[in-house]
């Protein structure tokens, strides 16, 4: 299969060219690979020389966001480089890039994808050894701020307003210095402020590092995280001013180190209150119960999630959240390494899990792969939440090393399609051409990109280039978009939910979230897709401080912004 | 030489690869050899000359033999494809031969395959309807796939052929639990880890079972004790299989396990064989030596850090182990001359600066200890801090200054926000030794004493129920409890440096309360 892939490579280049702008759909591909001749022109180099550097094989992520307010959704893009014992940050050349939205539909009514590199313009230079980036409006101006997780020192961009950001890592008090590699921001105490949870995975120095070799042939390779001290995450709780305050060891989460990656913000014990589930790398995964008083018990056994049904302790990556059965709750999907499966651990109610991977179908399909980024989405606009998979190795792949490849760690991504019976389907091959490539794919982040109401993905690989998959289903369904918006007219409430209503019952819900997946941050909006109903449509929204309202109907096939206040009350009991 | 050498056999092998093949046989992908270690070479090399001498020969025999052991050769050692290949071969050849399918099944469930892998489960029990590897791995491939009835018949079988059989019961305990059957799962999964102990995967199943039970307090202490130990069984394809690897890497990782299921001794056996292929292999080295100083046999770990920091002089972690296994054979001194060597590679490593402050301590050179964990833990913060004066307090203890050291840990216990194993252990001791405390405050340290006993039931626990039991005046359960706790040191090797417990159980059999919360012959203090 990876041999394919220049093949297509060239011929959807040299297709693209020759149609002038807009690159023409395959026929039946559910997505189509626009990345050539957009301009999103980017490749994460980890820098490898050979030394097997634990942190080269972990990167990177992407995060979606408006930043410049004008309703597109525009990429960034995290960066490696040089890595080793004497390299700073500011030894390498290239860093993060920002890639403003400028896609327009053309006179003939196709959509033409257009990237603009505006990382100097913005006032961005993050340099770091990049890993993830999270995305929130951290002070409520209306303007999504950009968090950048790295092998070392994070970082905290405050956007201006003005397509500007300005680097108040310092001032605002949210450094992590550890490795971290994901986050996620969530007002955790209903202040209508959002907190950062961050994830930090080992404690890895050159000093320390050390020489791991493949099991079976005993090759030189990466290392597996057991060779490393896993460390504590880290809460840095808004106070509301441009300024956290470090809070880890008060909320009770400081005196628990594993090897955390992917992290996921919801309210999984139908409390109200929102909780946090961490995918650990090689040891269990932790699922922090809020307390309501800004501390957090980690009751991740009992709930069900934090190994597997058999007791193993798996190689946790990426994690999403959602509700694909429509229980009304949000269960929880985690991606693992090659031999262990993905896992899906049903929401059963109260905060107790079940692992329902072989009922699902999502085991054996996993099995192959290892997975990193993450993310339910609708892909067919159905109603059920569907699954994409982010693949790539962390330890050689035989097949791969037999073809003489010189970085035989890449693998294809996958998808799942949703059969509404607690089934799931692998629908790969309906990706097309774009999911017969192979990469080392980590951060996968969804969003609508052109405002299509169809769910379009961004992946970034190591030593690869990103790519932006548009989705390109084509089968009449309906959808219904909607941006959560605060009282205030400004802020996108993350962590607020909308249900869909089925007369006066609350039938499918969506919650606003950046977070999950891997290293990467999503589109904060909800879809709901529709399938053919395409009558307007009522929803309720629970925000984030309890309050709920009913809105609508609305119209479909379009976005609303609904504010929080402006819709018809809903006493309790109702 | 070896860079030459990998290419030229590279070569070789390709053409003696695609020569094996007679008219008939599946072609066997070539296998690249290059950036191999030189054994797994070798035994590649050997297997598939092996083989080409059978196919030259008419004896069908042979010839399936030959595949198979070059099936094995290449499966142990990650060629997975290949390894299906040979077997494949071997399977048309010698197709009542039950060991074929059976490894393709594994093969393929190990792929994900759980069709394909039941279907070759299918023909092995074909073959042989009673065979017991392949009843649990069938029955687990159809618990993979949902089908419950089936699965349970396998495990049935199976517990039928060996009615102890931790894989049969805790299958069936699985089969109950996917049925929402939690009472029957309970059960079986419970006599599942009477009979291996060191399945401790199988408390989360265990757990599920209680919760849904209603039992809320047992499936949290079933939970706590999740681990990564699996039931085993006798498995003689797979074994076979193993025999072949050439891999230090696959010996380490095979020992990994076996360490973490609680078999140390097999742990090191295992070490050794990665050891016989590669003598200088450091990783292989670093868990020899912590498995042997785990057994207490501190001669045997010394001299292999010894042998460490000979082959690299430049890592500081090395010296920290030389170090620390000196702390433990008694020999502060020159445990304190390694942390310092440690510091001069690598300036201001905390492991060696800590050690640094326990070298003294366990030299009986308190003032020195006392000042150096002030040090620390004035520099520190968070845990640190308080792990550092969790240790001043312990000097304290040591100096004879029972209510200094009391006073700090009442308030490192007072400060933490949650209950602290080691600290209310500490406070147990004391109020039942050098600080006598009254009814109630005993009452509460035989509580702690208990849980933290029930959580992890090892030398120290049990050591400080016992201690706790004596100071109430229960000699009895004091006498007990000891003997437990001497036991537990008996089996980890480390009873013959414990001269403490065999102090403390005379007192308790004599009917006395022991005097001290700590002894000073045992350096430093119990240090994990």
């Amino acid at each position: 299969m990876n041999n394919k892939l220049p093949c297509v490579f060239s011929r959807l280049i040299g297709t693209a060219m020759l149609a002038g702008l807009a690159v023409p759909l395959a026929a039946g591909d559910w997505y189509q690979d626009v990345t050539a001749d957009s301009g999103l022109d980017f490749r994460y180099d980890n820098g490898m020389t050979g030394e097997f550097w634990f942190p080269e094989i972990m990167g990177a992520g992407v995060g979606l966001l408006d930043f410049n307010g004008n309703g597109l959704l525009d990429i960034y893009l995290v960066q490696g480089g040089a890595l080793g014992a004497d390299t700073g940050p500011g030894d390498r050349e290239q860093g993060d890039r920002l890639f403003r939205n400028d896609s327009f539909e053309n006179e003939a009514g196709d959509w033409v994808w257009r990237f603009t590199d505006v990382t100097e313009q913005a006032g961005i230079d993050a340099r770091g050894y990049g890993m993830g980036v999270a995305i929130g409006d951290i002070n409520g101006n209306g303007y999504p701020d950009i968090y950048v997780l790295n092998f070392g020192d994070n970082q905290l961009w405050r956007n201006n307003g003005d397509g500007t950001f300005t680097d108040i890592t310092a001032e605002s008090g949210a450094n992590d210095p550890r490795w971290s590699v994901s986050a996620s921001f969530v007002d955790l105490d209903g202040s209508g402020h959002l907190d950062l949870f961050v994830a930090n995975y080992v404690s890895f120095s050159f000093a320390g590092h050390r020489a791991c070799r493949s099991a079976t042939t005993g090759a030189q390779d990466y290392c597996s995280p057991s060779a490393y001290q896993g460390i504590a995450d880290g809460l840095f709780r808004n106070l509301g001013d441009g300024r956290f305050e470090e809070v880890s060891r008060a909320a009770g989460i400081s005196g628990t180190a594993r090897h955390g990656l992917g992290v996921i913000a919801a309210d999984f014990n139908g409390n109200g209150r929102p909780d946090i589930y961490v995918a650990n790398d090689g040891s269990a995964n932790s699922l922090w119960l809020n307390q309501g008083d800004f501390t957090f018990i980690d009751d991740a056994f009992l709930a069900g999630v934090a190994v597997n049904a058999d007791g193993a302790m798996e190689a946790g990556m990426g994690v999403d959240a959602a509700d694909y059965n429509r229980s009304g709750r949000d269960s929880i999907f985690i991606t693992h390494m090659r031999r262990e499966t993905n896992t899906l651990y049903r929401n059963d109610g109260d905060g107790w899990f079940s692992d329902v991977t072989s009922a699902s179908g999502l085991g054996s399909p996993s099995f192959p792969f290892t997975g990193f980024g993450t993310a339910w989405l609708d892909i067919d606009n159905d109603g059920w939440m569907d699954l994409a998979v982010a693949n790539g190795a962390v330890v050689v792949e035989e097949s791969l090393v037999n073809a003489g490849d010189p970085f035989p760690y890449h693998q294809i991504n996958q998808l799942f399609l949703n059969q509404g019976n607690g089934r799931f389907e692998e629908v790969t091959r309906r990706g097309g051409t774009a999911f017969e490539a192979s990469f080392v794919t980590r951060g996968l982040a969804v969003g609508d990109l052109n405002n299509n109401g169809r769910p379009d993905i961004v992946m970034a690989n190591i030593n690869g280039p990103a790519r932006v998959l548009a989705n390109s289903v084509d089968n009449g369904h309906h959808w219904l978009g909607l941006s959560l918006i605060a009282a205030d007219g400004r802020r996108q409430l993350t962590g607020a939910v909308a249900w869909l209503l089925d007369g006066d019952e609350l039938a499918v819900k969506r919650r606003s979230r950046t977070d999950g997946s891997y290293a990467s941050a999503n589109d904060g909006r909800i879809l709901f897709g529709l399938a053919a109903q395409g009558e307007a449509r009522r929803i309720e929204v629970h925000w984030p401080n309890g309050q709920r309202e009913r809105f609508g109907p609305l119209e479909v096939d379009q976005y609303h912004t609904i504010t929080q206040g402006s819709g018809d009350a809903v006493a309790d009991g109702d | 030489m070896i860079r030459i050498v990998f290419p030229i056999t590279f070569v070789l092998c390709l053409l003696l690869a695609s020569g094996s093949a007679r008219a008939g046989d599946i072609a066997i992908d070539p296998v690249p050899l290059d950036g191999l270690a030189e054994p797994i070479v070798e035994a590649i090399r050997a297997a598939q000359v092996n083989l080409e001498q059978a196919q030259a020969g008419e004896q069908t025999v042979v010839r399936a033999q030959a595949y198979a052991v070059y099936g094995d050769v290449l499966l142990a050692h990650g060629f997975s494809d290949q390894a299906s290949q040979a077997y494949q071969n071997a399977r048309a050849l010698a197709p009542t031969v039950l060991d074929w399918p059976y490894l393709l099944g594994v093969i393929a469930a190990g792929e994900g395959r759980l069709d394909e892998a039941l279907g070759l489960f299918d023909e092995a029990l074909a073959i042989d309807g009673w065979d017991r590897p392949s009843l649990a791995r069938r029955g687990q491939v159809q618990l993979e796939r949902g089908e419950l009835d089936a699965s349970e018949r396998d495990f049935q079988r199976l517990a039928q052929l060996q009615p102890d059989s931790a894989v049969a019961l805790a299958g069936l305990g699985r089969v109950s639990l996917a049925r929402n059957d939690y009472e029957q799962a309970a059960e079986f999964l419970e006599q599942a880890i009477n009979q291996s102990p060191s399945a401790t995967r199988l408390f989360q199943p265990l757990g599920m079972a209680y919760r849904g039970m209603g039992r809320a307090d047992d499936a949290r202490a079933a939970l706590a004790r999740v681990g990564d130990g699996q039931p085993s069984m006798t498995d003689p394809a797979l074994d076979r299989v193993t025999e072949q690897s050439r891999s230090a890497q696959y010996f380490l990782e095979v020992s990994m396990e076996r360490a973490a299921a609680g078999d140390l001794h097999a742990a090191r056996q295992t070490l050794l064989s990665a050891l016989a292929l590669e003598p200088t292999n450091l990783t292989v080295l670093e868990n020899y030596g912590q498995i042997a100083a785990r057994q207490g046999d501190l001669d045997e770990a010394r001299a292999t850090f010894r042998r460490m920091v000979q082959i690299d002089r430049s890592n500081a972690d090395y010296f920290v182990m030389l170090g620390q296994v000196d702390e433990l054979r008694g020999e502060p001194s020159e445990a304190f001359a390694a942390y310092q060597q440690a510091l001069t590679v690598q300036p201001g490593l905390m492991a060696a600066r800590e050690g640094l402050a326990f070298a003294p301590l366990a030299r009986g050179e308190l003032a020195e200890a006392d000042q150096r964990f002030e040090t620390l833990a004035s520099e520190s913060e968070g845990d640190a801090e308080r792990r550092f004066r969790f240790w001043q307090a312990k000097t304290w203890l040591a100096k004879g200054d029972c209510g200094r050291g009391a006073d700090l840990l009442d308030l490192l216990s007072d400060s933490s926000e949650q209950a602290d194993p080691m600290i209310l252990s500490a406070i147990a001791r004391i109020r039942s030794s050098c600080r006598r405390s009254d009814e109630a405050g005993l009452d509460e340290a035989l509580e702690w004493a208990e849980l933290i006993y029930d959580n992890e039931p090892d030398v120290e626990s049990a050591a400080t129920l016992a201690m706790v039991h004596a100071a109430r005046g229960e000699f009895d359960d004091a006498v007990d409890f000891q003997a437990q706790a001497m036991f537990e040191a008996l089996r980890d090797g480390s009873l013959d440096f414990r001269a403490d417990l065999r102090e403390n159980m005379e007192r308790y059999q004599n009917g006395e309360a022991a005097r001290q919360p700590y002894s000073p012959g045992y350096p430093p203090f119990g240090r994990p």
